[in-house]
């Protein structure tokens, strides 16, 4: 227990150490940094046209209210900060292909740790995550949901969930390069699974409600939460929102250890 | 060539490096030239496997400076990576300080260094010191070690000037002592370099090899070297490894290389008077020559018959004999590996 409890202060720790040296060292490119939130905004922009339609024409999606949309549409964007901000996970094909794994597989702790959380893109993370956060925030007090331990505790509960998907989705996507070597097709298919998530679930017809909650359940990652709070989950969804982030986990864990064994390094 | 290579223990604990029967084999699909063989491969691909390391022996003792030649595509990079846990072997055994390297375990990766001249742990935005930091943190040095550790190193290569300027705006040799130093924070006990002064200059070379041997005699680790320069290999390492097509072609010093693989001296002659060059023609090859010296090379068998005829026929003042350059020898070594 005492060996456990050292491990996982030396994951946070050194975690804490990877984002301060990510953070410094977009510190040295200001402008770098800039124009990164730029660009994240000018995207974020097309983002919010659609949400300023609904609040404008005061169009109900499915059963949700626009104000209750405001929630959903924050979360998407707040994931996508977070899918943003994991660059550890996103540069995987690229340093699989350069073989640039090769030292950090020499250092002590989990490889998929150190290249997963070993650096992040703050530019890129920081507006989308703000803005995600507003306009959470914002919903949730439009739609005069309480402020209590257990309906926020339900909402962090299923964010964290759509958190650890948007890991495990991002990961076993970019793991993909240790079975083909272009990852140009796959990139744009995920880019655009992530998409679906710009509006409600509730906006789309019931066939790709079920292809997006069951086979491929990406509607989890941004629908969960704004669902929870607004008591629009059933006992089972609520089942298959903690259970499928602990499945995709694990697989994308296995995916890892699979694709590791296949790495050949730069030389190879 | 016949090579006595050791008899490995594979079940008794040893500190330094013991390998046995390591084989490494990569598969590729060929493809003949043209659009024909494109559309072909499309529907049926012939794999091919190229054996990258076949079935090496060696031990390394505790303490031991070991180099490893071997012309470009030899197995050297594939067999120090699998040393270091980076690649799994299709088959064998290997033991690093009593540890499988490719099971990855945070112990042994606490014993030991990889540096590779074209790879880079280092955050190339920032000063090298914050990358000394993160080290500090993943390898949980106590803070008077590091402290300790860091001074040593920063002095032992003198760059201290250079500690806090921006990785990306340090020289190729600058930055390749700032790599050593984060390598080497850890203190660890087997080292496994792989082409560390590539790229660098005479002075840097000189500097990276001065510092190795230090270290090894300061902390006796175990080191394995790989270089293309016969120089790095001939100042630091008592013994050889040669690897060619995969195979481990000679284990032994380098002197003896030199004794088995070179049948050819040069002989170094200064004149009292002038010499014509085609004079000499008929004694050997000439390889250099001005009116008062020249250098012949001739089959070892003949140098005395050589010096003999030498002073028959001309008034020698001087007259020296040397082996035929090294690199001759490794490159005869090379191809009869082929």
């Amino acid at each position: 227990m005492k060996e456990r409890l050292h491990e996982l202060k030396w994951y946070v720790k050194v975690a804490i150490h990877f984002g301060k040296l990510s953070l410094q060292s977009t510190m040295e490119y200001p402008l770098n940094f800039a124009s990164g939130v730029c660009v994240e905004l000018a995207y974020m922009m097309i983002k919010l046209v659609y949400l300023y339609v609904v609040l404008s024409t005061g169009m109900k999606v499915g059963s949700l209210t626009p104000d209750m949309v405001i929630i959903f549409v924050g979360t998407y964007i707040f994931m996508t900060g977070v899918w943003m901000l994991l660059s550890g996970v996103n540069s995987i094909p690229e340093q699989v292909v350069r073989g640039d794994l090769d030292l950090l597989m020499t250092k002590p702790g989990s490889l998929q740790f150190l290249q997963t959380f070993g650096k992040y893109n703050f530019a890129l993370a920081f507006p989308n995550a703000a803005v995600g956060i507003f306009l959470m925030a914002g919903g949730w007090k439009r739609c005069a949901i309480p402020v209590t331990i257990s309906y926020i505790g339900v909402f962090v509960l299923y964010l964290a969930a759509g958190i650890v998907l948007t890991y495990s989705f991002g990961l076993m996507a970019a793991l993909l390069v240790f079975w083909v070597t272009s990852l140009n097709a796959v990139s744009t298919l995920y880019a655009a699974l992530w998409d679906y998530n710009n509006m409600p679930m509730e906006l789309y017809p019931k066939v790709i409600k079920q292809t997006g909650t069951f086979l491929l359940p990406i509607f989890l990652v941004t629908n969960w939460s704004g669902m929870a709070v607004l008591g629009k989950l059933d006992m089972v969804q609520m089942i298959w929102g903690i259970a499928v982030p602990v499945f995709a986990f694990i697989l994308s864990r296995l995916m890892w250890k699979a694709g590791v064994r296949r790495y050949t390094s730069a030389n190879g | 060539m016949q090579i006595a290579l050791p008899q490995c223990r594979m079940g008794a604990f040893m500190e330094g490096i013991v390998v046995k029967n390591l084989t490494r084999d990569f598969a590729y699909y060929e493809k003949e030239a043209g659009m024909k063989s494109s559309v072909k491969n499309l529907f049926h691909r012939t794999k091919q496997v190229r054996h990258a390391v076949k079935n090496i022996s060696f031990e390394i003792q505790k303490g031991e400076m070991v180099g490893f030649l071997g012309p470009n595509g030899a197995g050297k990079t594939t067999t120090i990576k699998m040393l270091s846990g980076i690649l799994y072997p299709t088959s064998g055994e290997v033991q690093v300080n009593g540890y499988v390297p490719w099971e990855r375990k945070k112990e042994f990766k606490k014993q030991f260094a990889y540096v590779a001249g074209q790879k880079s742990q280092l955050w190339v935005n920032l000063p090298a010191v914050d990358s000394f930091a993160l080290n500090k943190s993943i390898y949980e040095i106590p803070d008077a070690q590091y402290r300790q550790t860091l001074d040593e190193l920063v002095e032992l290569f003198g760059v201290q000037e250079f500690l806090k300027v921006q990785v990306r705006r340090l020289s190729l040799g600058e930055r390749m002592k700032m790599e050593m130093i984060a390598a080497l924070l850890h203190r660890p006990k087997i080292i496994l370099l792989d082409e560390p002064t590539i790229g660098l200059d005479f002075i840097a070379q000189n500097n990276i090899r001065q510092f190795l041997k230090d270290y090894n005699r300061k902390n006796g680790a175990t080191m394995l070297l790989t270089s293309h320069y016969l120089k790095d290999i001939e100042e630091l390492c008592r013994r050889t490894m040669v690897i060619s097509h995969g195979d481990l072609v000679y284990d032994g010093t380098l002197e003896q290389i030199q004794d088995i693989f070179s049948k050819k001296r040069i002989l170094h002659v200064h004149w009292n008077s002038p010499v014509q060059k085609e004079a000499l023609f008929l004694l050997g090859t000439v390889k250099s020559w001005e009116p008062m010296k020249a250098a012949l090379e001739v089959d070892d068998t003949a140098v005395a018959q050589t010096i003999h005829r030498l002073f028959t026929m001309f008034s020698v003042g001087d007259i020296g004999i040397e082996a035929a350059p090294l690199e001759e020898s490794i490159a005869r070594l090379y191809e009869q590996g082929a």
